[in-house]
């Protein structure tokens, strides 16, 4: 009960990380934006600049009071868990450094707050140290602060990529903001040019020093898919990948484009920019949680393992379960003995023996994930269908989120009425039960939802947006996730399902997203990509596999 | 991570020094390291200074021979936390 606890903690650790993080670059992206981007410059009105400055301003305290709150929950969080399992008093995890460095960002982040409803004229001043301070009481919980060999080259590039994080996926929400406020092209065409400078020796110092570290952090070729970390490194890698694209495409439009062609391309690609720039930040939280691949040297997962469990093979769409003392059929290694409690003589990849219980809950879930993929690789293959404009009927794929719902009441809950002998009314008391008929009610809202907003043809209205806003976050909680210390291997071979699932649910959403959003003409290429992204997620469901 | 005992090592009784040493700075005044014995008592060991800041190293003493688990945890400097179990023969 109590390591459940600890690891339920150890998850709220990482979210509330993921949080820190994400505020942290907000205040350090703003920062820079108040102080050096959004300046009064001859030529460029005065009050345009002056309405982009107040709301800049606000988005600024905002984020400073994220930090300090999540940082404040964060901490206790930790210090819960230590002085639970060290069994230490509140005294004992005071002098700790993750609860010094957190105090010091705490108090850093409140001082903001106060400094950036004040003077403007001392805030300048005053804002640039307290990011600094921030950002280095911040590097004092990273990897770097931890490492026996070349801490300091490691602290100082992790300094590095940490303020470069900030300066450009943290001012981006900035400049979105600010390209709102102004109303005319000339200040938004000023600022816009301000920070895309400022952007582009952001984006060089942070592949440098981020390249750097992957090396030091991963350390062989074959951890970058053999290990947690590695996978992780390659997920963010990915994303950054994806965000220089956009950034090109900015750059471009800045240089080719006419002024008033350019600006509303431009803000649309920097609110998708903002979406998978906070997704990184996301999985960089994941990633501090995880070991580097360097120190996993002995548990890093085989190109030969990786080939035996992701080859494709003909998807289990039936739930045969192994009986009791059965000879089975499944496993990675030797199949040629009874398996049971007593005798669990089929080991995953750790080691750990299969009992027939898990490797029938294996099965189960084998099952489920394959039906899902059919239902997904049905949706995005008749939403491609829909986009040929030649079968008008395929619109109504969203219907398939039904399937979905009606799966998951009949398959989730196998005790439970029609399928089971518990009646419906009593397996409301389960509180899994509960949360499996909530999301089967959910997805049936959805489907009659994106029907409706794909039948009134709504392109830009806030309720067309909610679908892929929820393929991007759900995407981003795949990404965003604690990792478990104990069989390491097998839970790295679900990692390398779920991650590129992930991955491709976020650019799935902000593909949707950019062709809800840009001008009727530049929708062509999004249009496609986001259905495609579908059709690769339910073949990845189709060959998901846990033995 | 290294261990003295070794990962299902047999050791020689009763008196044994046990070191572990990891990849990382660790904070030993908030680190632990727990013998679990062969009946399931468990019982917390005292942990000398730290000669070097990624080792933790203690004794155990009147082992009776059997199966023995060693179960650690320890906090790095970054603040992350791990645990882990050396299970072990005294013989």
């Amino acid at each position: 009960m109590l390591l459940k606890l600890v690891d339920l903690f150890a998850f709220l650790s990482v979210i509330l990380r993921a949080g820190t993080l994400v505020f942290q670059s907000v205040l350090l992206g703003g920062v820079l934006f108040v102080v050096w981007v959004a300046r009064t410059s001859p030529g460029v009105p005065t009050d345009s600049i002056a309405r982009i400055q107040a709301s800049s301003w606000r988005l600024l305290r905002i984020s400073a009071i994220g930090l300090a709150i999540s940082q404040l929950l964060y901490l206790y969080v930790n210090s819960a868990v230590l002085m639970v399992t060290a069994e230490i008093g509140f005294d004992g995890g005071v002098g700790a450094n993750f609860f010094i460095s957190g105090c010091i960002v705490l108090t850093a982040a409140l001082m903001t707050a106060v400094v950036a409803s004040g003077s403007k004229n001392v805030a300048k001043y005053a804002l640039p140290v307290l990011a600094l301070v921030v950002m280095g009481a911040s590097v004092m919980t990273n990897h770097a602060a931890s490492r026996i060999e070349g801490r300091p080259a490691l602290i100082v590039l992790s300094c590095i990529h940490e303020l470069a994080t900030g300066f450009w996926i943290g001012g981006l929400p900035f400049l979105v903001l600010g390209l709102y406020r102004a109303k005319d092209i000339t200040t938004q065409w000023y600022v816009t040019e301000r920070f895309s400078r400022m952007a582009l020796v952001c984006v060089g110092f942070l592949v440098l020093s981020g390249t750097v570290m992957s090396v030091l952090y991963i350390g062989s070729w074959s951890a970058v898919l053999g290990t947690a970390y590695g996978v992780m490194v390659g997920a963010k890698a990915t994303m950054l990948a994806a965000l220089l694209v956009l950034g090109a495409v900015n750059f471009l439009l800045l240089r080719n484009t006419k002024k008033e062609n350019a600006l509303p391309r431009l803000r649309r690609l920097i609110e998708a920019e903002v979406g998978i720039g906070i997704t990184v930040i996301l999985t960089a939280a994941s990633l501090t949680s995880q070991p580097p691949a360097v120190d996993q040297v002995s548990e890093t997962v085989t190109w030969h393992q990786i080939y035996q469990r992701f080859k494709p093979t003909v998807p289990r769409l039936t739930y045969e379960y192994v009986a009791e003392a059965a000879t089975p059929t499944v496993g990675t290694e030797s199949a040629s003995n009874p398996v049971t409690p007593q005798n669990p003589l089929i080991y995953n990849v750790d080691g750990v023996p299969l009992t027939t219980r898990l490797i029938n809950n294996s099965i189960e879930s084998e099952s489920n994930h394959h039906w899902m993929g059919v239902v997904v690789l049905a949706m995005g293959l008749l939403a491609l269908l829909a986009r040929t404009g030649k079968a008008p009927w395929a619109e109504y794929w969203p219907l398939l989120l039904i399937g979905i719902a009606i799966f998951i009441f009949l398959q989730a809950d196998t005790e439970c009425w029609p399928v089971g002998w518990k009646s419906f009314g009593a397996c409301w008391a389960d509180p899994e039960v509960f949360q499996h008929r909530m999301a089967a009610l959910v997805c049936v809202g959805f489907a009659i939802f994106e029907l409706r907003v794909r039948q009134q043809k709504r392109d830009g209205g806030g309720m067309a947006l909610v679908f892929p806003l929820m393929c991007a976050i759900g995407g981003a909680v795949l990404l965003t996730h604690s990792h478990a210390i104990t069989n390491v291997k097998e839970n790295l071979l679900v990692e390398l399902s779920h991650v590129p699932m992930g991955l491709i649910a976020v650019f799935a959403g902000w593909a949707r997203w950019l062709e809800l959003r840009l001008p009727a003409e530049d929708r062509r290429i999004p249009s496609w990509i986001w259905p495609f992204c579908f059709v690769l997620i339910g073949a990845g469901l189709l060959n998901y596999r846990e033995m | 991570m290294e261990s003295t005992p070794k990962l299902n090592s047999s050791v020689q009784g009763p008196d044994i020094a046990i070191a572990l040493r990891y990849n990382v700075r660790i904070d030993g005044g908030r680190s632990r390291i727990r013998l679990v014995s062969p009946d399931g008592k468990v019982s917390t060991l005292t942990l000398a200074s730290q000669t070097t800041p990624d080792t933790l190293q203690t004794r155990a003493t009147g082992l009776q021979p059997g199966a023995y688990k060693l179960q650690w945890q320890v906090l790095a400097s970054d603040g992350h936390m791990s645990r882990g179990e050396i299970p072990f023969t005294v013989t």
